[in-house]
C-alpha cells in the first residue's frame, strides 16, 4: 500500500536581490496515517518552508517550487490547479502555527473562526459549525466552551489561543497535522499540557503528525522517526530510540550534546562550533563541513547522500565510521 | 497565573476580563475632542433640518413675492428674502439636501469604487497592484477642481453629474488608505493561518483583511465629504451645480453677488452655512481619526 504522504526530492528556492537562497535542497520522506514524524533543526534549515511547500503556500514570488513531488495518498499535490488546493488545506491537510499571539485574528471571535472552516470545508452552516466549534474547544480542554465562543483572542491566555488554534486544525478531521513549532511560545508547563492534548486527538482522529521543532526534548515525547535538517538537506533519520542513543551524524551529535541537562554542575554547556551557512554561497561539499569536527578533505569537494546504517536509520556523512569509533572509545574511557 | 494554579494541581480557572469594546473606546476618545463633538452635533443638525425641510421650512423654496423682495431680516422672514422675495430661511433649510447628497452620495460611490480595488490591488500584489498603484497615482495627479468643472461642463450641468464627476476624482483616496492597510495585514500570521485552514481568497479578503479596515475606511468616508460639499457649493455658485430654481448655498452666495452692499444678508447666511458644514465635517473626520487610532489610548 502506497504510504499517505510521500516527500520526493522537494527542492525550494527564494530569489532575493541578493542572490539565490537554497532553503530546501532535495529531501525527500514518507508518513504513514497514524504515525509521527519530527522535523528538527535549527533556525532557518528549511523545516517550515519545506512543509509550507507542501500545502503550496510559499510566498511566490519571491520563492518557487523547484522541483520533486509531494503525493497525498498518491496525487502529487505540487500539480494540482491552485484552486484545488483549498479542498486540501483545512480537510486533509492542517497546520498549526508556532505563535499562537499572532495567528488568531484580533477582530474576530474564536467561535467563527473555529466555525469558518467547517463551514468552508465540510459545508455546515453557521449554528451547525458553531456547535461543533463548541464540542471542540471542550475538547481540547477549554472550561465554559460555549460561553467563550464569543470572546476575541485577546480574552484568551496563550495557552487557550494555542489550544483554540489545535481546535481550528482538527475541525476539519484532517489527515496529516503540521505542527510548526507549537510550543515555543508557551511556558513550560503548558507545552507539555499542549502535546499530550496533539498526542490525544492523534490518537482518537488516527491522523498523521509532521512535528516541527528545535526542541530535541520535546520530539522524544512525541515522533517515532526524526528527520534532521541542517542548511535544506536531511542530514540523519531514523527511528527516535537508535537516532538518539546512537547518532550517526557529527551534527546531530552536535544537537543532542548541547542539550543542557539537569545534573549538569560546573562542566560548560557545549555547543555546536561556527554559525549555520549563508543560505545564498552553500559551500561546496556537505554543508556542515566548515563546523564538522570529523571534516577531511573530501567533505569539502563531494557532498555525501543518505546512506543506511542500520534498518531505517540513515544519515549522509563521509565519516559515519569516525564518529560511531570516537563514542565507543570516550564510552571505553568513562567506563575506566 | 494559570501555569501556577495548574502546576499546583488546583483546577485551572481563568480569570475572565471583559474588555471594553473598541467602538466604545473609540467614542471614548472621540467624545475628549471639542471640535469633534462640535461637528457631530452640527451634522445631525444639518441631517435633520434638510430630511425634514418640507415640515420645517415656513414657506416654500421658490414661492416669488416680489412685493416682499431684498426685505432684510424681520419677523415673518427671519433670514430675509432674496431678489425675488422668496423666503431665505426656507430656501436655506431645502439647501442642505443637496449638499448632503453630493456629500454622502459622492462618498458611497468613491468607496464601492475604491475600497474593492485597493483590498484586491493589495493582497495580489505584482502586476494588478502596479496598474492600480499607478492609476492613483495618475488621479491624484490631475488638478481635481478643474477635472470636475470640465466633465460637468462637458456632460451638461445638472447634480447627478456633478456627482458622477466627483465620484471619478475621489475614489482614490479609500483606495490608497485600503491598499495600505491590506499590504500590512496580508502579513500576518492570521492570514497565514486562514490559508493553510483552506479558506478561499474572497472569505479572506471580506472576513480577515475587510473588517480590519472598516475604522480606516468611516474616517476616509468623513474626511472626504467636506471636499464634496465645498464642490458643490463652488460648481453651483458658478452656475455648474444645482439647477435654479432649486437653492443651493453656492448658488445663493453667487445671486447675492449683485446686492451684496446694500443686502448683506443675502450672502452672510449661505456662507456662514458652507463655513459651519465643512467645519463640521472636517472636525468630525478629524475626531474619528483619534478615536479609531487604537495607539492612542487615552
Amino acid at each position: 500500500m502506497a504510504p499517505l504522504l510521500e516527500v520526493q526530492d522537494l527542492e525550494v528556492a527564494f530569489f532575493t536581490k541578493d542572490g539565490v537562497v537554497r532553503a530546501v535542497n532535495g529531501i525527500s520522506y514518507t508518513l504513514e496515517a497514524g504515525d509521527t514524524l519530527g522535523l528538527v533543526g535549527e533556525s532557518g534549515c528549511g523545516k517550515s518552508v519545506s512543509v509550507l511547500a507542501m500545502l503550496r503556500l510559499i510566498p511566490e514570488p519571491p520563492g518557487r517550487i523547484m522541483g520533486g513531488r509531494v503525493l497525498l495518498e498518491g496525487r502529487d499535490l505540487l500539480k494540482l490547479p491552485a484552486h484545488r488546493m483549498h479542498e486540501i488545506r483545512g480537510s486533509q491537510i492542517a497546520m498549526i502555527f508556532q505563535d499562537p499571539m499572532t495567528s488568531l485574528n484580533p477582530v474576530m471571535t474564536i467561535g467563527n473562526q473555529i466555525a469558518e472552516a467547517m463551514q468552508v470545508n465540510l459545508g455546515l452552516e453557521h449554528g451547525k459549525a458553531m456547535d461543533r466549534a463548541a464540542e471542540l474547544l471542550t475538547r481540547v480542554g477549554i472550561p465554559n466552551a460555549s460561553d467563550r465562543l464569543s470572546d476575541y483572542p485577546h480574552q484568551f491566555s496563550g495557552g487557550m489561543r494555542q489550544r483554540a488554534m489545535i481546535a481550528m486544525a482538527v475541525s476539519c478531521q484532517p489527515k496529516v497535522l503540521i505542527a510548526d513549532e507549537p510550543t515555543t511560545a508557551l511556558d513550560v508547563t503548558i507545552q507539555a499540557q499542549i502535546v499530550d492534548l496533539v498526542k490525544d486527538l492523534q490518537q482518537e482522529l488516527n491522523m498523521a503528525v509532521i512535528w516541527i521543532t528545535h526542541d530535541l526534548g520535546v520530539i522524544a515525547r512525541l515522533a517515532r522517526r526524526i528527520n534532521v535538517m541542517y542548511a535544506g538537506y536531511i542530514v540523519e533519520t531514523g527511528p527516535i530510540q537508535p537516532l538518539f542513543k546512537a547518532p550517526l551524524h557529527p551534527y546531530t551529535v552536535g544537537l543532542l550534546s548541547s542539550l543542557p541537562s539537569l545534573d549538569l554542575t560546573d562542566q560548560d554547556l557545549s555547543y555546536i562550533e561556527g554559525s549555520p551557512p549563508d543560505m545564498i554561497r552553500l559551500p561546496e561539499g556537505c554543508p556542515f563541513w566548515p563546523r564538522c569536527r570529523y571534516r577531511t578533505e573530501r567533505c569539502a569537494v563531494e557532498r555525501p547522500e543518505l546512506d543506511e546504517y542500520a534498518p531505517g536509520h540513515q544519515a549522509a556523512c563521509w565519516n559515519v565510521a569516525e564518529v560511531l569509533n570516537q563514542r565507543s572509545s570516550a564510552l571505553v574511557s568513562e567506563g575506566a | 497565573m494559570t501555569s501556577l494554579t495548574g502546576h499546583l494541581g488546583a483546577p485551572v480557572v481563568e480569570e475572565r476580563v471583559r474588555h471594553a469594546g473598541f467602538w466604545a473606546g473609540a467614542w471614548r476618545r472621540y467624545r475628549r475632542n471639542l471640535l469633534a463633538m462640535y461637528g457631530l452635533v452640527f451634522v445631525v443638525f444639518i441631517l435633520i433640518v434638510g430630511i425634514f425641510a418640507p415640515w420645517l421650512a415656513p414657506y416654500s423654496y421658490n414661492k416669488v413675492n416680489l412685493d416682499h423682495a431684498l426685505e432684510p431680516p424681520s419677523a415673518a422672514y427671519p433670514l430675509g428674502t432674496d431678489q425675488l422675495g422668496r423666503d431665505m430661511l426656507s430656501r436655506i433649510m431645502y439647501a442642505a439636501r443637496p449638499m448632503l447628497l453630493v456629500g454622502f452620495v459622492t462618498q458611497i460611490f468613491a468607496q464601492l469604487i475604491g475600497v474593492p480595488m485597493g483590498i484586491i490591488a493589495g493582497y495580489a500584489g505584482g502586476a494588478l497592484d502596479w496598474i492600480v498603484t499607478r492609476l492613483i497615482d495618475f488621479f491624484s495627479a490631475l488638478p481635481w477642481y478643474l477635472v470636475v468643472l470640465y466633465l460637468v461642463m462637458v456632460l451638461r450641468p445638472s447634480l447627478e453629474n456633478l456627482i458622477l464627476a466627483l465620484t471619478i476624482t475621489s475614489w482614490v483616496g479609500p483606495c490608497r488608505v485600503v491598499r495600505g492597510l491590506t499590504l500590512s495585514v496580508r502579513e500576518q500570521d492570521y492570514v497565514d493561518a486562514a490559508q493553510a485552514l483552506g479558506i478561499p481568497t474572497r472569505l479572506i479578503l471580506k472576513n480577515h483583511i475587510f473588517p480590519q479596515a472598516a475604522p480606516l475606511l468611516l474616517w476616509s468616508f468623513a474626511v472626504g465629504i467636506p471636499t464634496s460639499v465645498f464642490a458643490e457649493a463652488g460648481l453651483s455658485f458658478l452656475g455648474m451645480g444645482v439647477r435654479p430654481p432649486n437653492p443651493s448655498w453656492g448658488m445663493m452666495l453667487g445671486e447675492a453677488g449683485q446686492w451684496w452692499i446694500y443686502r448683506p444678508h443675502m450672502f452672510i447666511f449661505p456662507g456662514l452655512m458652507i463655513t459651519l458644514s465643512v467645519l463640521a465635517f472636517q472636525g468630525l473626520a478629524d475626531g474619528l481619526r483619534t478615536a479609531i487610532d487604537v495607539n492612542v489610548n487615552i
